[in-house]
C-alpha cells in the first residue's frame, strides 16, 4: 500500500549567526491511508517543523533536505504552484491558534467558499451552499448565521470548528492537526476531538495529530511517534506505546499523563531538567542527560532507530526497557 | 480552625453593564490552597484580579487581616501589597524583557524593604534564584534567554521573594508542556509548605487542581456553582457543570464515549428565563423549576455546597455511573 504521506530522512535547518540550527534530524515516518498517527514531543522536539516542511510552510531561510512524498509524489522542494494543487484540498493543516489562521476582515462564509471556488472551480453560489454544509458537518450551531459573522465574533472552540470545516471542504486524504486544542478549555477540547473522530470515520481520511499531551493523542491515534530533539525516538501502535513503551523518554512522558482515576500522588510527576533547545551539538543520545537509565555508551554513541520485537515497534535506545 | 487570611464577601465585578463576577463569597486560611476552576470567560481571572485590587470591584468586601481592601486608605493598601503577590499565565510576557532577572527580583525588595543594603539584597536574590532551581549566576541574564519553564520559575521567585501571605496563581502551568508542569506545581507546593503561604490557584486543568488544592471553587458565568473539599469534589461532584468538566478530561486508557449533553452544547441557545439557572441550556438534568428559579448554593454534604436544584440526584447519578465504568 502506498502511504498517504511518506517522510524519509527529513532534516530541517534554520540559519543562525553561529551556523545552522538543526530542528529536525533525519526523521522518517509514514502515514497510511485512513490511519491516524499521533506525533508526541515537548516544545522544540521538531514535531511541528517536520510537518511545516512537508507542507512547504517553513519560514524563509530555512532549508529542508530528504524526501516527503504525498500519495507517492515528491512534494519537498516543489514550487508553490505545484504544491497548491494538493495543499488546502487533498493535504490540509490546522493550527493551535485558529484566530491567526482565519482572515480577520472577511466573513467566515466567504473564507470557506473561497476554498471551493479556488480548488474545485465551483461558482460562488454553489460554494456558499457547500460552506453551509461544511459548518453543519462539524456541528456548528446556527450555521447559517455563522457564515455572515467575522472570526472575532466566534468563540475559540467555534473558530477551531470553522477551521476543521474549512480543511475538510475538499475531502482531504490527510489532515494535519497541530495542537488543535491546546488553547481551548477541556470541555471544548473534548468536542473538537469528538469531531475529528467522527470526521475521520465519515471521510476515511488520514490524520496526523501533533501534541505535547500523550494522553490526548492516545484517544485518537492508531500509531504514535515520539520525537525528541529533532529525532524520532520511538514509534509503535498506540496500545504498544501506552502499555509497552521501551524508550525511557516515552516511559517518563507516560508518567506525566494525568489520570483522574488514579489516587492522588505525593509529588506531581514530571520530567527532570528540560528539553534541549533546537540545534545543540549532538554527541551520544540527546536524552541521556535526563535519562534515568543512561550509561557511559549513551553519552558517546548515538543510538539508531531500530526494530524492537515486531517490525512496527521501533526505538532509538541502547538500553531499551523490557517490552 | 484558624482565622481566615482572606475573606471575600458578596463580591461583584462589572465590566460596563456586563456582570463578570456575581455575588462570590469564600474564605481562605493561612497555608491553604483554594483551587478555582472554570472555562474561559467564566470570570475566574477577573475574580482573582479583583481580589488583589488590580481591577476595581463593583461591590462587596475583601478582608485581609482586618482591612477591607475595597475601602482602606491607599497607604494601607500599599502596605498590604507585599503580602499579596501574583504569578501569571504567560511567564515571558509578565517579565520586563529589558530588565535582567536579578533586577526583576530585586525590584520588589527595593519597594517594600527600602532599608535593605545592596549586598544583602543581592544575597536575597541569589538565595531565591537557587530556591526555585536556577543558579544564582543567572541573575545577569535576560528573560529571553530562558525557556518557558525557567521563566515561570523566575515569576515565582519574584512573587515569593517578599514571603507573601497570599499567592494568587493564574493558570501558571497552562502554557507549559505536560512534562514540565509537574516541576512547577511541585515547586509551588514546596514553597507553600516552607513559608506557610495561602494560595488561590486558578486553572482549567483539573489534574493540576486536584493535585494541589485543599478546597475547590467551581465558577460558571461569574457565579460559584460548587464548593467542596478537593477529594469530595472529585469523588462526588454535585453540579452538572462540574461533572461536564470532569467527563471532558481525556482518559488515555480507553476510547471515549460520546459526550454528555452538558459537554457538547456550547451555545447558550436556550436562554434561561429571567432569574432561571444559568446552566440550563447545557444541562441534562434540567426541569421546570430550573427555568424559573436560579438555584442558590445549598448544602450537599459536609463542607460541600452546590447551586443546583437536583444536586442530590446529580451526585447519585455520578456515583452510579462511575461504579458501572469500573465494573466494565
Amino acid at each position: 500500500m502506498t502511504p498517504t504521506l511518506d517522510i524519509e530522512n527529513l532534516s530541517v535547518h534554520f540559519p543562525h549567526r553561529d551556523g545552522a540550527i538543526a530542528a529536525v534530524r533525519e526523521a522518517s515516518l509514514a502515514v497510511l491511508p485512513a490511519e491516524c498517527v499521533g506525533i508526541v514531543g515537548e516544545s522544540g522536539s521538531g514535531k511541528t517543523q517536520t510537518f511545516m516542511a512537508a507542507m512547504g510552510l517553513l519560514s524563509a531561510g530555512a532549508c529542508a533536505a530528504g524526501s516527503v512524498r504525498f500519495e507517492g509524489r515528491e512534494i519537498l522542494g516543489a514550487s508553490p504552484s505545484e504544491l497548491n494543487r494538493v495543499r488546502g484540498s487533498k493535504l490540509t493543516m490546522i493550527f493551535q491558534d485558529p484566530m491567526t489562521s482565519l482572515t480577520p476582515h472577511l466573513k467566515v462564509g466567504i473564507q470557506l467558499a473561497e476554498v471551493l471556488v479556488n480548488h474545485s472551480h465551483m461558482s460562488w453560489r454553489e460554494a456558499e451552499k457547500a460552506a453551509l454544509r461544511a459548518l453543519e458537518r462539524v456541528r456548528v450551531p446556527e450555521a447559517q448565521r455563522r457564515l455572515r459573522q467575522y472570526p472575532h465574533e466566534l468563540s475559540g472552540g467555534m473558530r477551531q470548528r470553522v477551521m476543521i470545516g474549512m480543511s475538510l471542504l475538499c475531502e482531504p486524504k490527510l489532515l494535519i492537526a497541530d495542537e488543535p486544542t491546546t488553547a481551548l478549555d477541556v470541555t471544548v477540547q473534548a468536542q473538537i476531538m469528538e469531531i475529528l473522530r467522527a470526521m475521520r470515520t465519515e471521510l476515511r481520511m488520514a490524520i496526523v495529530l501533533i501534541s505535547h499531551d500523550l494522553g490526548l493523542v492516545a484517544g485518537l491515534a492508531d500509531r504514535i511517534v515520539v520525537m525528541y530533539a529533532g529525532r524520532v525516538v520511538e514509534s509503535a501502535g498506540a496500545a504498544d506505546i501506552l502499555g509497552r513503551a521501551v524508550h525511557p523518554y516515552t516511559a517518563e512522558l507516560l508518567k506525566c499523563v494525568p489520570d483522574l482515576r488514579r489516587p492522588r500522588l505525593e509529588r506531581m510527576p514530571s520530567l527532570a531538567g528540560q528539553a534541549p533547545s533546537a540545534g545543540g551539538s549532538e554527541t551520544g543520545c540527546a536524552f541521556a542527560p535526563r535519562c534515568p537509565q543512561a550509561g557511559e555508551r549513551c553519552r558517546s554513541e548515538r543510538p539508531e532507530l531500530r526494530a524492537i520485537g515486531g517490525a512496527v515497534h521501533q526505538a532509538a535506545c541502547h538500553y531499551p526497557l523490557p517490552a | 480552625m484558624s482565622e481566615p487570611l482572606l475573606s471575600v464577601k458578596n463580591l461583584v465585578v462589572h465590566f460596563g453593564a456586563f456582570p463578570a463576577v456575581q455575588d462570590v463569597t469564600f474564605d481562605l486560611r493561612p497555608g491553604e490552597t483554594l483551587g478555582l476552576v472554570g472555562e474561559s470567560g467564566s470570570g475566574k481571572s477577573t475574580l482573582a484580579r479583583a481580589v488583589l485590587r488590580l481591577i476595581p470591584a463593583t461591590s462587596g468586601s475583601i478582608f485581609v487581616g482586618g482591612d477591607n481592601l475595597l475601602s482602606c486608605r491607599p497607604a494601607d493598601l500599599r502596605r498590604r501589597r507585599r503580602d499579596l503577590q501574583m504569578v501569571f499565565q504567560d511567564p515571558l510576557a509578565s517579565l520586563n524583557p529589558r530588565m535582567s532577572v536579578g533586577a526583576a527580583l530585586a525590584e520588589p525588595l527595593k519597594i517594600h524593604e527600602p532599608t535593605l543594603s545592596a549586598p544583602l539584597r543581592a544575597a536575597r536574590v541569589a538565595e531565591m534564584l537557587e530556591r526555585v532551581g536556577l543558579s544564582p549566576g543567572m541573575a545577569d541574564r535576560h528573560p529571553h534567554e530562558f525557556s518557558g519553564g525557567q521563566c515561570q520559575r523566575i515569576g515565582i521567585a519574584r512573587a515569593m521573594i517578599l514571603r507573601p501571605k497570599l499567592l494568587v496563581c493564574d493558570e501558571p502551568v497552562s502554557s507549559l508542556d505536560v512534562s514540565i508542569q509537574g516541576q512547577i506545581v511541585n515547586l509551588l507546593v514546596d514553597l507553600q509548605k516552607e513559608l506557610g503561604t495561602a494560595m488561590l490557584f486558578i486553572s482549567h486543568n483539573l489534574a493540576v487542581i486536584r493535585h494541589l488544592s485543599h478546597r475547590v471553587l467551581v465558577i460558571y458565568r461569574g457565579r460559584l456553582v460548587e464548593v467542596a473539599d478537593c477529594d469530595e469534589l472529585f469523588a462526588a461532584p454535585a453540579h452538572p457543570y462540574t461533572q461536564a468538566l470532569l467527563a471532558a478530561v481525556p482518559d488515555p486508557t480507553r476510547v471515549p464515549e460520546p459526550l454528555p449533553i452538558a459537554a457538547v452544547d456550547e451555545t447558550p441557545a436556550a436562554a434561561p428565563h429571567e432569574g432561571g439557572c444559568a446552566f440550563l441550556g447545557r444541562c441534562a438534568f434540567a426541569q421546570d423549576q430550573c427555568r424559573m428559579i436560579a438555584p442558590p448554593l445549598d448544602e450537599v454534604g459536609v463542607r460541600h455546597v452546590a447551586a443546583c436544584h437536583r444536586r442530590r440526584e446529580v451526585v447519585y447519578s455520578w456515583r452510579h455511573e462511575t461504579r458501572n465504568t469500573r465494573s466494565r
